[in-house]
């Protein structure tokens, strides 16, 4: 693997976006913005009429709970689009094949269009994690663990962002039917709102799901202070499949197919 | 160096007539032969021109030789090792392809100069931007080049990294007199080994040294010294 590849990789990335500043803020800044806000007002509506309680989120709480949901959607959205959204660009483009036809490795690839896809939220995410940082003050440990299960997170859903870049260039008709599939994932991993709002049959799919649990340990430490330890091997295992996955399923597609549709 | 061997590629088309609604909703599909059994070697610093009408399957060989596609069957190999492996010892140009035209000349040139491993990215930069007299257009985004300025700068991407081998489908197309004869020059002086497509007969009888006519994705013939004959008379006869 060579660094400097997932460098220029990156760099590219960040040039391209910054191509047009003022779609960069918005899709950047207001876009990530929206969720939050709604769920702010039904928040605030619940308590207001004298909940005290929703599912173990309070008064006291709900503010960061809401803003660290916001800034793991952010990441979720960023890994699942990063590459898939700019293989799907330089299809038409005809600049994809580029960087099929180069010696550089999948893995390169992944990482380098990732850390260009972070590169975009990185000053939200910095602003979210002050704010719930001012609210809600933690240890510089506890920090720096947050910040390593983001990163699998983040890792983990490059690898199925991967398979979705395949597709992408290859079949955009299953390429689409993944985007209900998204929206599903999204919804099984409780951003905004406690596991306590489904029903009962639902929570054993939704603690097999990773984003879950690094969602889930990651509020625990920050708002209770309880620590997982053991979440750090389960997210490294994952990670590490879902880049295998990813990078196995995407050769297979690629291979066979090509690129289609344009 | 280059050798081809048996190389066939089937793809599904849409067959016709099933009505609007038959042919959007449940399309039926047949195959069709772009590239039918074909082989070739090209030795190393020769210039072998692929020439033939659209459809002839020119591309679909490039696009196999460098790992874009994979074969129905037979095979692509670069000094005995698969073509699709040998990414750094290729310098493709498909057409004006290939570069970003939201980035300037420069950022796209140092792009893929690391992603090949370049030493020296500025200093070789400069050199093939001189050479190619595009030095001064390097800071302006490439969306604002002229076609042929484009052509120069996806030559000189797929120069950076010093292949042995280039790999050009039609990198004259749509370019003006000068600009084509100055890029045939070019291309002459590189000693390279080179697979060239082309569409211009004279052009591949310029610049080739073997020259190996496709139709309906099979040869048709292959002209050993084309500098001698009268391509015209054997692309249109056949003979």
């Amino acid at each position: 693997m060579e660094i400097n590849r997932i460098i220029a990789i990156a760099k590219k990335q960040l040039i391209l976006n910054l191509r047009f500043k003022w779609g960069f803020f918005m899709n950047n800044f207001i876009f990530p913005l929206k969720s939050l806000i709604s769920f702010f007002l039904i928040y605030i509506g619940f308590f207001y009429s004298g909940a005290n309680d929703i599912g173990g989120v309070t008064r006291g709480t709900y503010v960061v709970y809401l803003t660290l949901g916001m800034t793991f959607f952010m990441i979720f959205n960023t890994g699942w689009n990063a590459i898939a959204q700019s293989f799907m660009q330089e299809k038409f483009w005809q600049t994809i094949q580029g960087i099929l036809v180069s010696p550089a490795k999948k893995i390169e690839i992944i990482l380098g269009y990732g850390i260009g896809g972070l590169m975009n939220f990185i000053p939200l995410l910095s602003i979210s994690l002050i704010f719930c940082y001012i609210l809600i003050p933690i240890g510089i440990i506890k920090f720096l663990y947050i910040i390593i299960l983001l990163s699998l997170m983040y890792i983990i859903i490059l690898g199925f962002g991967f398979i979705k870049a395949a597709l992408n260039l290859s079949n955009e008709n299953i390429s689409a039917l993944l985007t209900p599939a998204f929206w599903i994932w999204v919804a099984l991993s409780c951003f905004y709102y406690p596991i306590t709002s489904f029903p009962k049959f639902l929570y054993p799919i939704i603690y097999l799901n990773p984003i879950y649990h690094t969602n889930f340990v990651i509020k625990e430490l920050w708002i209770y202070g309880k620590f997982y330890p053991k979440s750090f091997f389960f997210l490294s295992l994952t990670a590490l499949i879902s880049l295998s996955v990813g990078i196995y399923i995407f050769n297979k597609v690629w291979k066979k197919i090509g690129i289609q549709g344009y | 160096m280059i050798e081809i061997k048996n190389l066939t590629k089937l793809f599904k088309v849409k067959k016709k007539g099933h009505g609007i609604f038959g042919n959007i909703l449940f399309p039926k599909y047949e195959t069709f032969k772009a590239v039918d059994n074909v082989s070739f070697n090209i030795k190393k610093g020769a210039i072998l021109g692929l020439l033939g009408p659209n459809g002839a399957g020119k591309t679909t060989i490039i696009k196999i030789l460098c790992g874009l596609m994979q074969p129905t069957s037979g095979y692509a190999l670069i000094n005995g090792k698969p073509a699709e492996k040998q990414q750094k010892k290729i310098g493709l140009v498909l057409g004006p392809t290939m570069i970003y035209h939201r980035m300037t000349g420069y950022d796209n040139l140092e792009y893929y100069a690391k992603l090949y491993g370049v030493n020296d990215i500025d200093k070789k930069i400069n050199e093939l931007c001189d050479e190619f007299g595009i030095k001064n257009w390097l800071d302006e985004y490439v969306e604002h080049y002229s076609i042929g300025m484009k052509v120069k700068l996806t030559l000189i991407r797929a120069l950076l990294h010093d292949p042995e081998i280039l790999i050009l489908d039609e990198p004259t197309l749509g370019l003006d007199i000068k600009t084509s004869e100055e890029l045939r020059k070019k291309i002459l002086n590189l000693n390279k080994t080179i697979l060239l497509t082309t569409h211009y007969l004279e052009e591949a009888k310029k610049l080739s040294d073997k020259i190996i006519i496709l139709k309906k994705g099979q040869i048709s013939k292959i002209i050993e010294d084309p500098k001698n004959v009268n391509i015209k008379e054997v692309f249109l006869n056949g003979n």
